[in-house]
């Protein structure tokens, strides 16, 4: 019997040209579940943001069997109770345990500490109380079979399924950036390589947070639009796109972003797109009968269509009678976005230091140029479509940055604090900044058909990512 | 041919790097703290055994984010020689709470250091200490005990960084023994198969 060459087999060539995904793609998924292990399991619980008010909605769901409501639900005994215990603050004030005689995770206290696990009379609140609640129903589901085991078997089970997240963000970037550019694999596994790859993006899909589900979600709503662009809006793809949409709004409020997107989606492309009205009045209705109930209790409760958690109020706000833009020049909300963009792999520590920011900016605005350069030579070629489609994307994450900033803004007048600035936030449109990356650096560098830039992204992210691992992460949380 | 000469290099550029990427880790504490002391126109000596060789001090101070006015001495001596094995002088203001860290000569373990700290007059910065702790054998104006908060730290090489992260890890967090060195060297292989793949074009 003879054997095929494992390239040749697992080539789309070498499977009669039906397969979808070559070998590297296969590469960099296997790559990016050995890397999700790596982030799940050695960055101790709690250590995402606010992990243990995330893993607390979920526990409140399957001990109290109703919504959290903001302001009055408090952290369970079982959370207060670890976090003593798995040094949730001693990380970020620099003490780690190893210096103080190792470290002491004891599963029978927070075991017991079951035992009056209730969501009352303490001041410890439950800050994430208002978000909608789909991804804590689908974290209390799969956790259900093991409510009783340990707290630590419970947070890997949620770090696993974000993880599987993270995969199926990875096979939508590409499908979805192979629909436009289906001449070349490159842009398509640039993009999947940039994410793959990418340590902060590796981090936040490993962690208890509903971010892992809104990346998913926006991966999904991105690739169905894309699909509804090219082909048309169907009856099917009018349904698919109003469920996304009405799904990603129950997983967080963030989501609304989507809509101005797809708004500005039907302005661009109205040809393909708008041929019947009723799938377009479909798309729009569809999320507001879905989120419709989350949305009345809001009403009720908040008094507000999304309530927002205030952390803190300075007496001396210095940003009381700031403008936007002064906020924006001003404060460090430009910082704060850039360095949580790359790295943020604890709840407040570590980062990278100042020179890897200096240089992912530089990159970052090369690539800017040569994407100014590629929008005018697709002018120039009349390539519209590509040109339409590319301004759309470009526009996307243009109008999160803004959102994010307006939002932080709106926050800082009334409580003096910079907050709510999460770079992390854009990992929604990651497989987007993949793709821009790749398109504005091989405009520069056109060696090889693009192949040079793709193997720069490669390595580059390597580089970043065994940075990452190697002189942060384990020398941070077991020193 | 090709991939092969090119996975053998990088195998070995691994291994090279992996063991002379050095990287900075503490490898002695002393963090309890309950008290501060004046370190205008103080002296305050602190013994300071060590079990592990280090190469840079982290100490921390309360600055109250105010200039320094003056300046603040640091030494490592050797009670048994006299030697003072680290000299150092902090002249500029700090962030308040902050660490203070400066690097060293590598200076080799013993049980018979140890560590002078001394304001200038007009100095407004306070050391925080632990009243609790041992160490303090002496300041100006008499003797009493106690341990200050600082930071020992050494280079090592990031893959016995990492394979004891991952031992920690294998007997902490989620308790999955071999799982976690097996990672880590998965990891390096994964990446190194990855980047003999890239640089191969045939495979797209």
């Amino acid at each position: 019997m003879k054997f095929a060459p494992l390239t040749l087999i697992l080539s789309p060539e070498g499977r009669g040209g039906k397969s979808r995904f070559p070998l590297i793609f296969w590469l960099l998924i296997a790559f990016f579940l050995v890397r999700s292990f790596i982030y799940a399991s050695f960055v101790p619980i709690w250590q995402g943001p606010d992990e243990p008010h995330h893993y607390d909605y979920i526990h409140y769901l399957q001990t109290e069997k109703s919504l959290p409501t903001l302001g009055k639900t408090t952290l369970c005994g079982k959370v207060r109770g670890s976090l003593e215990s798995f040094y949730f603050n001693s990380y970020a004030t620099g003490k780690t345990p190893y210096g103080q005689g190792g470290i002491n995770t004891n599963e029978p206290l927070v075991k017991e500490s079951q035992k009056k696990d209730h969501h009352r009379k303490d001041l410890l609140q439950n800050q994430i109380a208002q978000h909608p609640p789909l991804y804590y129903m689908i974290g209390a589901v799969i956790t259900w079979p093991f409510k009783d085991a340990s707290l630590l078997t419970s947070i890997f089970i949620l770090r696993t399924f974000s993880a599987f997240l993270g995969l199926g963000v990875l096979i939508l970037i590409y499908l979805t950036v192979r629909l436009i550019y289906n001449k070349s694999q490159l842009p398509a596994l640039a993009s999947v390589a940039f994410a793959a790859l990418n340590p902060m993006f590796a981090h936040v899909m490993t962690l208890v947070n509903n971010d892992a589900l809104i990346n998913f979600l926006f991966a999904l709503f991105l690739y169905l639009l894309t699909l509804s662009i090219k082909d048309g809006l169907s009856l099917k793809r009018a349904i698919a796109l109003g469920t996304v949409i009405g799904l990603g709004l129950l997983t967080k409020f963030f989501f609304v972003a989507s809509i101005p997107i797809l708004f500005l989606a039907l302005v661009f492309f109205r040809k393909e797109m708008l041929p019947n009205i009723k799938m377009v009045s479909i798309t729009f209705i569809l999320p507001i009968v879905i989120t419709s109930p989350v949305l009345i209790r809001n009403v009720i409760l908040y008094k507000t269509l999304q309530p927002v958690y205030k952390f803190k109020f300075l007496q001396d706000n210095p940003f009381k009678d700031m403008s936007f833009v002064n906020y924006l020049l001003a404060s460090s909300f430009v910082r704060k976005l850039r360095i949580s963009f790359w790295s943020n792999f604890g709840w407040v520590k570590p980062r990278f230091t100042d020179p890897y920011y200096d240089l992912l900016l530089i990159l970052a605005m090369v690539a800017f140029v040569g994407l100014v350069i590629y929008g005018f030579k697709k002018a120039y070629q009349g390539d519209f479509f590509k040109l339409k489609y590319v301004t759309l994307l470009f526009i996307a994450p243009l109008f999160l940055i803004s959102a994010i900033a307006y939002n932080s803004y709106k926050s800082a007048v009334i409580t003096g604090v910079v907050e709510g600035v999460q770079g992390r936030y854009l990992f929604s449109l990651i497989g987007v900044i993949g793709l821009f990356l790749y398109l504005g650096l091989k405009t520069l560098i056109p060696f090889k058909q693009g192949y040079a830039v793709f193997v720069l992204i490669v390595i580059g992210m390597l580089a970043l990512d065994a940075s990452a691992i190697f002189y942060y992460i384990l020398p941070y949380f077991y020193f | 041919m090709k991939k092969i000469i090119i996975f053998t290099l990088i195998l070995l550029s691994l291994v090279i790097l992996g063991r002379t990427l050095k990287v900075n880790v503490p490898v002695q504490v002393s963090y309890l703290s309950n008290n501060l002391l004046s370190l205008n126109d103080k002296e305050y000596k602190f013994a300071l055994p060590t079990k592990k060789a280090f190469n840079s001090i982290s100490l921390r101070l309360l600055s109250y984010n105010k200039p320094l006015n003056g300046t603040i001495d640091i030494k490592v001596i050797n009670s048994k020689t006299g030697k003072i094995l680290v000299r150092h002088s902090l002249k500029t203001a700090i962030s308040h709470g902050d660490f203070y860290n400066f690097n060293t000569l590598r200076v080799k373990p013993s049980k018979n250091y140890y560590l002078v700290i001394k304001g200038s007059p007009g100095v407004t910065y306070n050391i925080v200490y632990n009243s609790l702790g041992t160490d303090l054998l002496a300041m100006s104006n008499g003797v009493m005990t106690g341990s200050p908060v600082y930071k020992l730290s050494d280079e090592i090489s990031i893959l016995k960084a990492a394979f004891t992260a991952s031992e920690r890890a294998a007997n902490d967090w989620f308790r999955l023994g071999k799982l976690y060195p097996l990672a880590i060297i998965v990891y390096l292989l994964g990446a190194l198969l990855l980047v003999t793949f890239v640089l191969d074009r045939r495979i797209i």
